[in-house]
């Protein structure tokens, strides 16, 4: 059941990410809302469901968008997926101040280390473009973004509303108390 | 010890994944399979798009009276239904005047000798580095790789990969899009001598704004006043047929905006003002089929019959 929900949880993301929100582009920028909603799988599920959600959802978009290479963010979200699973399992505080944090640290690092392989793969545009049009605009949308899609992730997960944003799992199982 | 390895794993197929689509040619196993998942993601992107078209066209909508609104604070309530309305009304209108001039692709001269078959955009992925949009057409309606693809404003882009049902769509504004294109300085492509118009390539520039393109490569000594329109050059070639133009002659690309001769340079720079708004693409028409024209040495040849 819980597979279940996740495989919807990235499925919905996913679609939404590729015709929604290019759509809308508020302010002539698209939100990167599936970073967010890995990091949000990542804080509540762990590191496992955090990582095996970030490559799907990643290869997912690479599939459904068309982006040229297959493998980059299925990369990038698998490393964002574990990274924040992982703190979240070794009991790293989660408050709504801490949220906008870490949806900040997550985003700057996906676009960034996006950045960094398209660059290897000799696709290079100026920093100053990357800065503009990439990385600033999409951390902006996290800092807005990131609680209503962590709560909205919640909800679609059915996880209990007891122990504040983190999962009740980790509140009550510390490292290695993951999934319930 | 498990997580460690699951990671592992997942990295290791990341790379081998990215590796090997590298490696791989553009008809590649790998790059089937991309194209492959277009028949299942493209239906799967229509409904989507169908579904949340109501909330895009609202937010659209919203963005554009964002101003307005700030002082009407006090009237939102009585006027949530009018609003609501209105921004039907709107998105019908504006989805109206498109599809109008759509209709006018057709009789336009550079789609003479083509099929036109209309298109809608279901996905869009306009990012820094990838410039695309999924189109609701594919193979089944005749498209093919390399079809230009146009809108009532002129040239959007082409057909950069297609399935059955679908096809992505790269636009004028991916960074690695280039056209050959000539300046007609009256604005008429008719009542000019190509030979006399100055020639180069349009590209994309990198920028803080995405819809900025470039012509490079123009001969200093030919006129490139602001203003001037600039369209597909369509080259033909009785040598190397290899070398032609993807696109029909005449197609309009956008403006000059302003011109620039770099130091020591035989060429000019020219900035071109797109005449294609990329921001709201909604429909489009991909010309297909190609016609028999004849080349400036009188040779005929088929456009568009290549991939």
């Amino acid at each position: 059941m819980t597979v279940l929900r996740l495989a919807v949880v990235v499925l919905v993301a996913v679609m939404l990410q590729t015709t929604l929100l290019p759509g809308l582009r508020p302010f002539g920028y698209t939100p990167d809302a599936l970073v967010l909603v890995v990091l949000a799988i990542a804080l509540l599920r762990g590191a496992e469901a955090g990582m095996v959600c970030g490559f799907a959802a990643g290869l997912a978009l690479e599939l459904s968008a068309q982006t040229g290479a297959l493998g980059i963010w299925a990369l990038v979200l698998t490393l964002v997926g574990f990274v924040f699973g992982d703190r979240a399992e070794h009991g790293a505080p989660i408050t709504p101040q801490l949220l906008v944090v870490y949806g900040v640290a997550a985003t700057i690092a996906a676009h960034v280390a996006y950045a960094l392989i398209q660059y290897v793969l000799d696709v290079r545009p100026p920093v100053g473009a990357i800065l503009g049009r990439d990385v600033l605009p999409a951390t902006a949308f996290a800092v807005v973004l990131v609680i209503p899609i962590h709560l909205l992730v919640r909800l679609l997960l059915g996880l209990p509303w007891r122990g504040g944003l983190r999962s009740e799992a980790f509140v009550e199982g510390g490292p290695g108390g993951v999934v319930a | 010890m498990r997580r460690r390895l699951i990671l592992a794993g997942l990295v290791v197929a990341s790379i081998a994944l990215l590796s090997a689509y590298f490696r791989e040619p553009v008809g590649g196993s790998l790059h089937r399979v991309q194209a492959g998942a277009l028949e299942v993601t493209g239906p799967l992107q229509a409904a989507t798009d169908r579904a949340v078209t109501p909330f895009r066209d609202l937010g659209t909508w919203s963005t554009g009276v964002w101003d307005a609104r700030r002082d009407r604070a006090r009237l939102e309530a009585q006027l949530a239904d009018a609003r609501a309305t209105q921004a039907e009304s709107a998105a019908l209108r504006f989805r109206n005047d498109q599809l109008s001039r759509q209709l006018g692709v057709s009789r336009q001269s550079y789609a003479q000798g083509y099929a036109s078959v209309a298109a809608s955009v279901v996905a869009r992925n306009n990012d820094l580095y990838y410039q695309q949009v999924t189109i609701d057409r594919g193979r089944a309606d005749g498209l093919r790789r390399n079809d230009p693809v146009v809108n009532g404003d002129g040239l959007v882009g082409r057909i950069a990969n297609v399935a059955a049902h679908a096809a992505v769509v790269q636009l004028l504004t991916d960074a690695t899009f280039a056209v050959s294109a000539r300046i007609v300085p009256s604005g008429d492509p008719a009542a000019t001598t190509r030979a006399r118009d100055a020639s180069g390539l349009v590209t994309p520039s990198y920028g803080l704004d995405e819809q900025s393109f470039q012509m490079l490569f123009v001969n200093k000594t030919r006129p490139a006043a602001p203003g001037s329109a600039i369209v597909t050059s369509g080259w033909t070639s009785k040598s190397d047929p290899e070398q032609e133009s993807l696109y029909p002659p005449d197609i309009p690309i956008g403006t000059v905006e302003s011109q620039s001769i770099p130091n020591n340079e035989a060429a000019q720079r020219i900035q071109v003002t797109p005449a294609v708004d990329f921001g709201s693409i909604g429909d489009v028409s991909v010309l297909t089929g190609g016609r028999p024209r004849v080349a400036g040495d009188g040779t005929t040849t088929a456009q568009g019959a290549r991939p």
